[in-house]
């Protein structure tokens, strides 16, 4: 992979993730798309294992620095860790998948970007509620959390959707080596 | 045989160590994160250029009062808003007058009141996490903005939320309805009855942040058993912020006003209210902080 390209294309999701999210909310409620996941699915499934978990790694991180952490008693605070560790576990599940799928199929692509959101969420869901069980004083409800989030990975599979196709258009500038079958070639 | 870079012991211990790493960071206790807060401002400047264009332009298609009034309702409804405010406002001051006559009386003295500055900031980004109502404003340290004792609102007199983290260009503001916000918010019901006698009915909102609302127990301060009429929350009714805790400059701005109205099953003298912002908070495109010129005194009594 093409790690230049990948930058810029993280760039660009990223920037989608912060400015469009909340216009794309459904309603008051709080579920909402992510760019992000669908972007991870699909380096993962052109990818090999080690590439995609530091890409993982990578967008993990960017997400856990630009989402404040507010405790209920002293200063907020950026946590590094959550969201990285969470889509290290999805990347490991796309992975595991990608033999079973049509590598860069709209619907492969939406229903592995929806699977991968709901297995980051219950990571970050699960570290969130340890912190909150004795390491910070978090305000917390797991189950409420889970609920919106559980709608939020749907919905982030519906645009992954949309995605695939911009995917496809992205791919010459990825630098995949990709044999006719679609499978990584060194 | 040659040994490709990624086959080197070191390359490949590298990725273990990585996770290793982000395991512990995740389960270390905020206070030894601070340093993350550098980080977070390189990539917040990076994504700037991108989030903020796209923010302009789904505000501008998805207003945050979109269908909710007219243009010259709006108008009228603002000002009178406005003027509202100005008088309760007012009214407090002479409140704090009349404590203040008392305290010199005693020989005491209060605190004379912080002098507010205005600013307008655009909304430039949000927090990636999805349960997350933070607003990222393009304003920080440099324009006066402190942590905690900075307010944001709306054009109107609608209370957003409180600066919670600031750097050198820009801060993040959390509604007032984001459930990390806080526990609870203490707010008034003003009910101007027939006798042109003001009662008050306290209340106390704790945020629900899975629909942007807020939500709480109505108690009448004072009641008296002799009063025919004893004021209750109805719909349509404005709640204003009345906390102790919060920023002076932040009293008696509109939190929003009352959607829905419950009965509450282990109070059946208290009503469960359910409040409303006038503007959906997390759609906003631009905010007024009110940033106190001597930051330092004008922070409330009570914990954020």
């Amino acid at each position: 992979m093409n790690w230049v390209s990948f930058t810029i294309v993280t760039w660009l999701f990223l920037g989608l993730e912060l400015g469009l999210r909340d216009a794309l909310r459904l309603g008051d409620s709080s579920i909402g798309p992510s760019f992000v996941i669908p972007l991870l699915v699909y380096v993962t499934l052109s990818t090999p294992p080690r590439t995609a978990t530091w890409a993982a790694a990578f967008l993990g991180v960017l997400l856990d620095l630009s989402w404040l952490l507010v405790r209920g008693s002293g200063p907020a605070g950026y946590v590094i860790g959550p969201y990285a560790l969470g889509m290290i576990v999805s990347a490991q599940l796309v992975h595991a998948a990608r033999g079973l799928v049509i590598r860069n199929h709209p619907i492969a692509i939406a229903v592995l970007a929806g699977l991968a959101a709901m297995v980051t969420h219950i990571v970050v869901v699960a570290l969130l509620t340890l912190r909150g069980a004795g390491i910070d004083d978090l305000d917390f409800s797991p189950t409420g959390q889970l609920q919106a989030r559980l709608f939020s990975s749907i919905y982030t599979g519906a645009v992954a959707l949309v995605l695939s196709f911009i995917f496809r258009q992205i791919e010459p500038v990825m630098g995949f080596h990709l044999d006719r079958y679609g499978r990584h070639v060194r | 045989m040659v040994r490709t870079h990624a086959q080197h012991p070191i390359a490949k211990a590298i990725l273990p160590a990585t996770i290793l790493a982000l395991i512990v960071l995740a389960v270390l206790p905020a206070s030894y994160l601070r340093w993350t807060t550098g980080l977070s401002q390189l990539v917040r400047a990076a994504v700037t250029p991108i989030s903020h264009p796209l923010i302009i332009v789904s505000r501008w298609l998805s207003p945050a009062d979109q269908g909710r009034e007219s243009d010259r309702i709006e108008t009228l409804e603002a000002e009178a808003r406005t003027y509202e405010l100005r008088w309760r406002q007012g009214e407090q001051e002479i409140k704090e007058l009349r404590q203040l006559v008392e305290e010199l009386q005693s020989g005491r003295a209060l605190p004379q009141k912080i002098p507010i500055d205005y600013v307008a900031a655009p909304v430039i980004g949000t927090a990636s996490d999805v349960a997350s109502g933070a607003l990222i404003v393009r304003r920080g340290e440099r324009d006066g903005v402190t942590e905690q004792s900075t307010v944001a609102t709306t054009a109107g007199t609608q209370l957003v939320g409180r600066v919670v983290k600031v750097d050198a260009r820009t801060c993040v503001v959390l509604p007032i309805t984001d459930r990390a916000a806080g526990t609870d918010v203490r707010a008034e019901i003003v009910v101007d009855n027939a006798a042109a006698k003001s009662q008050i009915i306290n209340c106390i909102l704790f945020p629900d942040d899975t629909d942007g609302r807020l939500g709480g127990l109505a108690t009448v301060l004072n009641p008296t058993a002799s009063d025919p009429d004893p004021p209750t929350p109805r719909p349509g009714m404005t709640v204003r912020l009345s906390d102790p805790g919060w920023p002076t400059s932040s009293q008696q701005l509109v939190l929003g006003v009352i959607e829905e109205i419950r009965p509450d099953e282990a109070n059946p003298l208290r009503p469960w209210i359910v409040v409303a912002p006038t503007v959906e908070l997390r759609r906003l495109g631009q905010v007024i902080l009110l940033i106190p010129i001597d930051a330092g005194d004008a922070r409330g009594g009570g914990a954020p």
